[in-house]
């Protein structure tokens, strides 16, 4: 039994009609391949022959980093707002529930979205809803972690934030999910006057990952600060995709991401930013760092900028490398191996992302992953 | 403890060393001197076994032992120390990691069991304070956002905390402020000792006020050409060197 004749017939019943609608929608239009613009690199059609099951609700988070408060799921309805995700229709299709919160005053805590599944060709969609109001804070982080048998999982998940004025949200995602899982997952974030989202963005695993984040910086003063590592191995393939549009005058977006691949693996990222006409004093910055550890792997980094405004200060930049030589004699020539010298420069490579982790548990667990992946991967 | 007899090395297509000869007995202090391309940082990095050169006659040994058949990281646990004249900056790796990854090299290389944590920080911030440098500077990247004068006595922190037995050091005193001079010349002298040897690479007189050299050497066109004692280095601080290379 392929995807679509499994699917077809397990659809939740309530909403029943709108659900049938979206699939249709799904089947119509099909797994994405290259054939989209916005998919070039990647092809998931092959994942038309593979049927998936529902998972079961309730999986409970394996990992609370930093004492983290898991938010519930409550039901939500998935009829809403058309997205330009490729997976929308197939999410809406089967999504029940996901995190519906708004957050008041400033959260100690921070909150925690688990998205982890486990179990043989098991799939699970989610659409979540969180919302900032004036003047607050806090910190939320998606954990997607290992399953506990290496399974072929497939997670769509859509996350639509809206930050009020002044609000500050610090949002960290990190993506480990199976060597052979499917993630799809794709956040949309409207920031008005003076507000900041800070997103740092992590993945490890995964066989197909794609991530979409779309911020539009809607008043003056709205700000987006980016930082992402990815660290591949194996065959993993990860597909990001950020597009941050400057709506309003005076806001500010820093993107700064750093592309590891080894084994055989793919990394991807398009970063586009793109001025709207009136968003005087735009200042904007984007940086992708690449490093590929080995002849196998390779590295798509595309930073990309339109602009329809005057008077902007907007920077972009990608640098390919192999690790600096001089760095390297520099360390042997204190008695470090060459092993160990490339060891240190490629964890140094991922450190600068990892010092913008806030939470100290969860900055040394991730310090601890990275290196684990580096040591697998010389080995 | 260093022979280097008829050294010749090019970089690329271009000979830099040409036919140098120099032996460096242990307990001496050589001072190396010459003009502006005549090999002299070419000569420190060649030795600590940088790979952009290669040596196309002649030999060096150290202890007895072919310096040159041994890897650079080799020669270091043996006790072979460049202090560099541009030390780079590497973010990420912070100069603790650093200089426990070097100590334990070291130890291991010797059959010595590694540093404890506790042991270790004790020893290197004895080794900070001699060097006048704040002891948070630790935990930054190696050299990160160092000035010039920081970068030098962060490399005269690593040798005192090594104790090599040969240093070479490769304009330390270049673009030093007097008091940071002083620090460097300090680190110098304290690991002075009948064991140990040194190189000094240097441009100037000045750094040689308070390291007192036992040799002078002037390095030109690729070969040791004139050699002497402290006294010929403030002859050539007031003739310069176009007499000797006119020789």
């Amino acid at each position: 039994m392929n995807f679509f004749d499994s699917c077809r017939n397990s659809l939740p019943q309530d909403q029943h009609a709108q659900r049938i609608d979206a699939f249709a929608r799904f089947e119509a239009s099909g797994w994405p391949t290259p054939a989209l613009e916005s998919w070039h690199y990647s092809d998931w059609s092959s994942l038309a022959e593979k049927p998936f099951n529902i998972a079961k609700p309730a999986l409970d988070p394996v990992f609370a980093p930093d004492r983290a408060q898991p938010l519930a799921l409550v039901a939500l309805d998935p009829v809403q707002t058309a997205t330009s995700f490729a997976l929308d229709a197939l999410n809406r299709a089967f999504a029940k529930q996901g995190v519906d919160k708004t957050i008041d005053g400033h959260a100690q805590i921070p909150f925690l979205i688990t998205h982890a599944l486990a179990g043989e060709q098991v799939m699970r969609h989610l659409r979540h809803r969180l919302a900032l109001s004036a003047g607050s804070r806090a910190t939320v982080v998606i954990w997607d972690a290992p399953g506990i048998d290496d399974s072929d999982t497939l997670l769509t998940a859509v996350l639509t934030l809206t930050l009020a004025a002044g609000s500050h949200l610090t949002l960290i995602r990190v993506q480990d999910a199976d060597a052979r899982a499917t993630r799809a997952m794709h956040l949309k974030a409207h920031i008005e006057a003076d507000a900041t989202l800070e997103m740092i963005q992590l993945d490890f695993g995964g066989a197909r990952v794609r991530q979409e984040t779309e911020i539009t910086l809607a008043a003056p003063g709205a700000r987006f600060e980016q930082t992402g590592l990815a660290a591949l191995t194996g065959k993993s393939r990860v597909d990001q995709r950020s597009h941050v549009w400057h709506a309003a005058p005076r806001c500010i977006s820093r993107s700064s991401a750093r592309l590891l691949a080894a084994g055989s693996s793919r990394a991807i990222l398009n970063a586009k930013v793109q001025v709207q006409p009136g968003a005087a004093k735009t200042d904007s910055e984007t940086r992708i760092a690449s490093l590929l550890l080995s002849d196998k792997a390779e590295i798509d980094a595309k930073p990309e900028l339109e602009i329809y405004a005057d008077d902007v200060q907007c920077a972009h930049g990608a640098t390919f490398g192999q690790l600096d030589e001089d760095a390297a004699f520099y360390l042997r020539s204190r008695g470090l191996s060459a092993a160990e010298a490339q060891s240190l420069l490629t964890q140094a490579f991922a450190q600068t992302a990892l010092d913008r982790i806030p939470l100290p548990g969860l900055k040394n667990w991730v310090e601890q992953r990275v290196s684990t992946l580096l040591v697998a991967n010389a080995a | 403890m260093l022979v280097i007899e008829n050294l010749f090395a090019d970089i690329g297509s271009k000979s830099i060393l040409k036919g140098l000869s120099l032996t460096v007995n242990a307990g001496e202090v050589h001072a190396i001197m010459g003009p502006n391309g005549a090999g002299k940082s070419t000569l420190a990095k060649l030795l600590a076994g940088h790979e952009d050169y290669l040596v196309t006659g002649g030999s060096v040994s150290y202890r007895g032992e072919d310096l040159l058949a041994m890897p650079t990281e080799l020669r270091a646990r043996s006790g072979v120390f460049l202090g560099f004249q541009y030390p780079v900056e590497i973010p990420g790796v912070s100069n603790t990691t650093l200089l426990k990854a070097a100590v334990n090299a070291k130890l291991k290389h010797e059959g010595k069991p590694e540093m404890d944590a506790g042991g270790f920080l004790a020893f290197v911030k004895q080794k900070v304070k001699q060097v006048a440098m704040e002891p948070k500077m630790l935990q930054r990247g190696v050299n990160e956002g160092f000035s010039g004068g920081e970068k030098k006595r962060n490399e005269i922190l690593q040798m005192l905390v090594l104790e090599p037995t040969l240093m070479l050091l490769d304009e330390t005193d270049s673009g030093l402020d007097i008091d940071a001079l002083k620090v460097v010349a300090d680190g110098i002298n304290a690991l002075r000792g009948p064991e140990r040897a040194t190189v000094l690479v240097t441009h100037y007189q000045r750094l040689l006020d308070y390291v007192k050299p036992d040799f002078v050497h002037v390095l030109a066109g690729g070969r040791i050409v004139k050699s002497g004692g402290p006294e010929l280095a403030l002859e050539l601080e007031e003739k310069g060197y176009g007499w000797l290379e006119a020789a």
